[in-house]
């Protein structure tokens, strides 16, 4: 590994309403600027190959020289067809440790360079900025599973920069904030998954309705209620699609006001605004109201159901326990 | 017009063509003009230069004084602004004149490389379409009045002919038709045209229907007349036999609270005797209610005619005939994004069946329409009205769009920028409050909100470099903060709304957002923002409710209930009837109904705010908006009821007066509208009897030194009356048209009677003194 230079973390501007030509026409000229971010420069002494980039290699010597190529073993090729692709990974950590990003490197051997944006890993969407300050970089290969350091950790700084005079603004509270909100985002988004869920399966079994031959109708009512409370529970969620649908105004979702906070906190430089904040605990206070009916919805209701199908002996639909294979049971 | 000298020379100037300074000023001739211009020349002076051009010896204000004002284009030509049609010369094909649907006629010789306007003497500057004579390329048709429906377009006043190539203009009639689809000339007589009159948007009647004239203009026939709603947007003549014509005809109506894109009326029609008698030709399109309908000949097989059509529901589509419009196939799905914007389609006359379609995207059809694919959008403004297919080079094209014009080589590949076309359309501007040189920022349509500076210490100019974007989308009312010219309030499209940091180029997003259990809120298009004139904190932005914030935006305070008069907008009539959500394109492309759009406070008196609606409440609140005072009808006085309140300036003088600009035109009524209250609201007198009776009023702007000085800005023109302070029932006010360049900074200040580029104004309105007035306003209140 070269010696690291210091990351500058600063935004762009879009002077052009967008990046690169924006609306000039490709006749514009710009050049680039460098990547963004901390850039890393290092060294592999080795290439990291499949075992079927091995074989392939020596099959090509082989094939010039005219030699007989060994035919591998099925077990071999069993091994070819399972493997996993070597890996080359840059982890960036901050001063406790903590994994904040991991960047893919290249697995050949020779120079190298890889950029961290200087952004913690999106794992809900969108990276929250790095605070300030030291962070360690290590390569590591992972062949087949196991993962052994190549390079060891390297310390580097990072640390904001202004074009003018403007005050920092307070990044520690910015990144709580953010951390907060996607722990939010997290439940939200898996209850949004489980209400889609929920629907996919309750539309399946109307779909199944509709074919048998042999299930008691009353079932019908039954799927339809659900329905119903399913789409009451979605419109606290997303909106109602009502009035929007007919060019009239309604009010936002929940998942609407969490992303109104989000992309509105994390979208700027200042951090959340007394809005955003606000947003996010409307957003709360309406997952809160509904919580509970989902939760009854999709952990006792329709499970409810899926067994009246499974005693009634109704083909398997999603979310449903494997029948038996016994016609008995 | 003298006026209009100036402009042009403005606006070549602005090209880097060199000026010609003498006709300059011998060319300008205003006469009756008051003490008042003295004023402003005599603070103008402190900023320009002595001028170099001969005195006129005429007394009193003449061109010689009026010439040292040096007004400027300060661009920006960055983005350009919406072009609604091109045509090229056939013959010398680096001639090309382009339509700005808000910014007139420009003409340029040289394939792009500069331009001209040559439409600025004529009575409107909204143009819907032009059209070369085939046999004679001297002779340019103009129809104006732009040929879409959308929330904002301008309206014209009929049809102009020039046969000296665009040098000069004639008004040919159709005065009353607003918007002009098509025009298309007979390709072996020069006399004989087809006009295709959409016909007013707002109201019924008009010049409206296809118009025939066979006496190059003189007189005209209407041909083919539908009713009193519905126009023909389209008309095409067969390329082998030019009896043989084909018509669209469209039905559409909006309103401020409104649009209805279609109805029974809209189809197309087929006349095989040069338009004598006509029939319905609608076998196979859609049954019911249609909308717009974009078409196109075949070049190559004129049996073959294609049809976009909107209809009711999801039955829009695309549709071929193989039989001159006999029978029509549905060929799929494909319908432009909004009918109501775009639905204008030209077949190729290099392949059979390549169709192209004007859309957000250009789509190309290689199929006869079966299947669309976008054209390519590379390095472009999307939102396009306008394609010219070269004949000799099937990879040439010239598209018009919102952000201006490009050219392409390369069929959508690439595309060349013509980026000195200045005709942003802006809808208001705000300045900013520093030294040495202030800026100017603009919210713009579709090109975002610009900012730029005023003047700069570049021996070049102005660039189109120094002008920057602080959001993009559609920008409005812009506001710079009187005390940090670094941040700028930006809105975009229904109530978007950020504040920018010129210093890091970073914004932060401030709508405000409903509360938990409140009503959903109704955002305008242009909604109404203010920052304080006691604090430079607080800002004011309004839905249908008014919020307060005392933190630059960062949270905010209804300090109202819903000041509109909350109508249910689906049960008004409209064409003489309700009608069923399922009427086309039902209020698509349409701002909520009972919104605020205009909100201003006494500069003398904190928390004396009045707020304007779009559905003609006026509010007062004297106490910060504890208590609010409905004001549901100005009195006795003859001001539509339900006139869109466009603009209130309080008093910057007098705590109780104050003015209103009431703004009719979305029903047709394009009569300006001001009204005066000396007692806060309490009782009215209209001031407006004196101005023109065409041309709605957009903006108001009292002097900041002299109180009897009122600016208004109406579709048309500014004017001034010196009478404000005095002006009452028994003494109407008096107004003077002023020149060009004030007429353009009120344009600016206009909601949507758009600037062509923003012009510097700090001649006129020595906007360091008016800084300095705010400035101590505020430290008045500190």
């Amino acid at each position: 590994m070269m010696p690291i230079t210091k990351g500058r973390i600063f935004n762009f501007r879009s002077p052009m309403a967008m990046g690169g030509r924006a609306f000039q026409g490709a006749s514009f000229y710009t050049a680039p600027n460098p990547d963004y971010g901390v850039k890393f420069t290092y060294h592999l002494k080795d290439k990291l190959e499949t075992a079927k980039q091995k074989r392939k290699s020596a099959e090509k010597k082989l094939d010039k020289s005219g030699g007989d190529v060994t035919y591998p073993s099925w077990d071999d090729f069993k091994k070819e067809d399972r493997e996993v692709a070597p890996r080359v990974t840059l982890t960036i950590r901050d001063e406790d440790g903590n994994v904040v990003d991991r960047i893919k490197g290249s697995t050949s051997n020779g120079l190298h360079t890889a950029v961290w944006d200087m952004n913690h890993a999106d794992e809900f969407g969108r990276g929250a900025i790095a605070l300030p300050g030291s962070y360690t970089v290590d390569v590591s290969q992972t062949i087949d599973g196991h993962t052994t350091e190549l390079i060891a950790a390297e310390e580097f700084e990072i640390e904001p920069i202004s074009f003018a005079e403007t005050s920092e603004p307070d990044r520690e509270a910015i990144m709580a904030f953010v951390k907060k909100a996607q722990s939010i985002s997290n439940v939200i988004g898996a209850a949004s998954s489980v209400t889609n869920e929920a629907k996919d399966s309750l539309d399946e079994i109307k779909s199944l309705l509709n074919k048998s031959t042999t299930l008691d109708e009353s079932i019908a009512n039954d799927v339809r209620e659900l329905e119903v409370q399913l789409m009451d529970i979605q419109e606290v969620f997303n909106g109602d699609p009502t009035r929007p649908r007919r060019n009239e105004s309604a009010l936002p979702g929940l998942r609407g006001r969490l992303r109104t906070a989000m992309f509105g906190a994390m979208g700027s430089r200042e951090g959340p605004t007394g809005t955003h904040k606000q947003q996010l605990d409307i957003a709360v206070e309406l997952y809160g109201e509904v919580e509970s009916d989902l939760r009854k919805l999709v952990e006792k209701d329709i499970p409810k159901l899926q067994k009246k199908l499974d005693k009634a002996g109704a083909p398997w639909t999603k979310g449903r326990k494997i029948p038996s294979m016994d016609e008995d049971k | 017009m003298a006026v209009d000298s100036v402009r042009n020379l403005i606006q070549s100037r602005s090209l880097s063509q060199p000026a010609n300074r003498r006709r300059f000023s011998s060319r300008i001739a205003i006469s009756a003009i008051t003490g008042l211009l003295i004023v402003l020349i005599g603070s103008s002076v402190a900023t320009a230069q002595d001028s170099d051009e001969p005195e006129d010896p005429t007394p009193g204000i003449n061109s010689g004084l009026l010439s040292s004002l040096k007004f400027r284009g300060i661009g920006p030509a960055m983005m350009s602004g919406r072009i609604g049609d091109v045509v090229v010369d056939p013959e010398k094909r680096s001639t090309w004149y382009i339509a700005a649907c808000s910014g007139g006629v420009w003409k340029t010789t040289n394939a792009g490389v500069t331009w001209k306007p040559i439409f600025d003497n004529q009575g409107s500057y909204s143009i819907g379409c032009l059209a070369i004579d085939p046999n004679d390329r001297f002779t340019i048709w103009v129809g104006t009045g732009e040929n879409n429906s959308q929330r904002s377009v301008g309206y014209g006043d009929g049809l102009y002919k020039s046969t000296n190539g665009g040098s000069s203009f004639k008004k040919v009639g159709l005065g009353d038709s607003e918007h002009i689809g098509k025009i298309v000339v007979h390709p072996d007589d020069s006399n004989t045209v087809y006009v295709a009159a959409q016909g007013p948007l707002w109201s019924e009647g008009g010049d409206r229907g296809l118009y025939k004239t066979t006496d190059g203009g003189e007189s005209w026939d209407k041909i083919l007349d539908i009713s009193e709603n519905t126009g023909i947007n389209e008309v095409h003549l067969d390329p082998t036999n030019p009896d043989i014509m084909y018509a669209s005809s469209y039905q559409r109506r909006r309103h401020t609270w409104v649009l209805i894109d279609g109805g029974p009326e809209s189809g197309i029609h087929k006349s095989i005797d040069g338009g004598e008698t006509w029939k319905k030709i609608n076998s196979g399109l859609p049954g019911g209610d249609k909308g717009r309908i974009g078409m196109a000949i075949s070049p190559i097989n004129p049996e073959v005619i294609y049809a976009v059509v909107e209809a009711t529901g999801d039955s829009s589509g695309f549709y071929r005939s193989a039989n001159r419009g006999e029978t029509w196939s549905r060929m799929g799905d494909y319908v432009s994004g909004s009918p109501q914007y775009y639905q204008e389609i030209a077949a190729c006359p290099h392949k059979f069946d390549r169709i192209y379609s004007l859309d957000t995207y250009v789509q190309v059809s290689e199929d006869g329409g079966k299947t669309f694919t976008g054209l390519g959008e590379a390095d472009k403004h999307v939102d396009n009205h306008a394609i010219v297919i070269d004949p000799d080079d099937e990879d040439h094209l010239i598209v018009g769009c919102d952000g201006g014009l490009y050219e392409s080589w390369d069929r959508g590949k690439t595309y060349d920028f013509k980026a000195n076309l200045p005709l942003t359309q802006f809808y208001k501007v705000a300045v900013s409050n520093e030294e040495p040189f202030y800026y100017v920022y603009g919210g713009t349509q579709d090109n975002a909100t610009q900012g730029g500076p005023s003047e700069t210490n570049s021996s070049n100019g102005i660039l189109n470099s120094d002008w920057f974007v602080t959001v993009f989308g559609d920008g409005f009312d812009p506001a710079v903060d009187p005390e940090d010219p670094d941040t700028i309030y930006s809105q975009w499209q229904y109530g978007g709304l950020v504040r920018f940091d010129r210093k890091t180029g970073t914004r932060v997003d401030i709508k405000p957002q409903p509360s938990k259990d409140g009503d959903a809120l109704r955002w305008n298009w242009d909604s109404a923002l203010l920052i304080s004139p006691h604090n430079h904190e607080r800002i004011y932005y309004g839905s249908q409710i008014l919020f307060a914030s005392d933190d630059r935006g960062n949270s905010w305070t209804a300090i109202s209930e819903d000041l509109s008069r909350n109508l249910d907008r689906n049960k008004l009539k409209v064409m003489g009837r309700v009608w069923g959500v399922d009427a086309v394109a039902k209020n698509m492309s349409t701002s909520m109904y009972g919104t605020i759009v205009s909100v201003s406070e006494s500069p003398l008196v904190e928390g004396l705010i009045y707020v304007g609606t779009d559905d003609g409440m006026f509010q007062v609140t004297e106490d910060g908006g504890e208590n609010w005072r409905a004001v549901s009808a100005f009195g006795n006085l003859d001001i539509p009821e339900y006139g869109y309140i466009n603009d209130i300036e309080a008093d910057v003088h007098d705590a109780d007066t104050v003015y209103v600009a009431v703004n009719n035109h979305k029903r047709g009524d394009f009569q300006p509208y001001i009204v005066k209250s000396i007692d806060r609201g309490k009782t009215w007198v209209n001031i407006s009897s004196d101005l023109p009776e065409r041309g709605s009023v957009y903006a108001l702007k009292q002097d900041h030194e002299k109180p009897e000085i009122l600016f208004c800005g109406t579709e048309f023109g500014c004017f001034t009356t010196l009478d404000a302070a005095t002006s009452g029932s028994n003494f109407p006010a008096a107004y003077r048209r002023l020149p060009y360049a004030i007429f353009n900074f009120i344009k600016t200040k206009t909601t949507w009677c758009w600037l062509r580029s923003v012009v510097d104004f700090i001649s006129l309105m020595t906007t360091a003194r008016y800084a300095k007035f705010r400035k101590s306003c505020l430290r008045k209140t500190k």
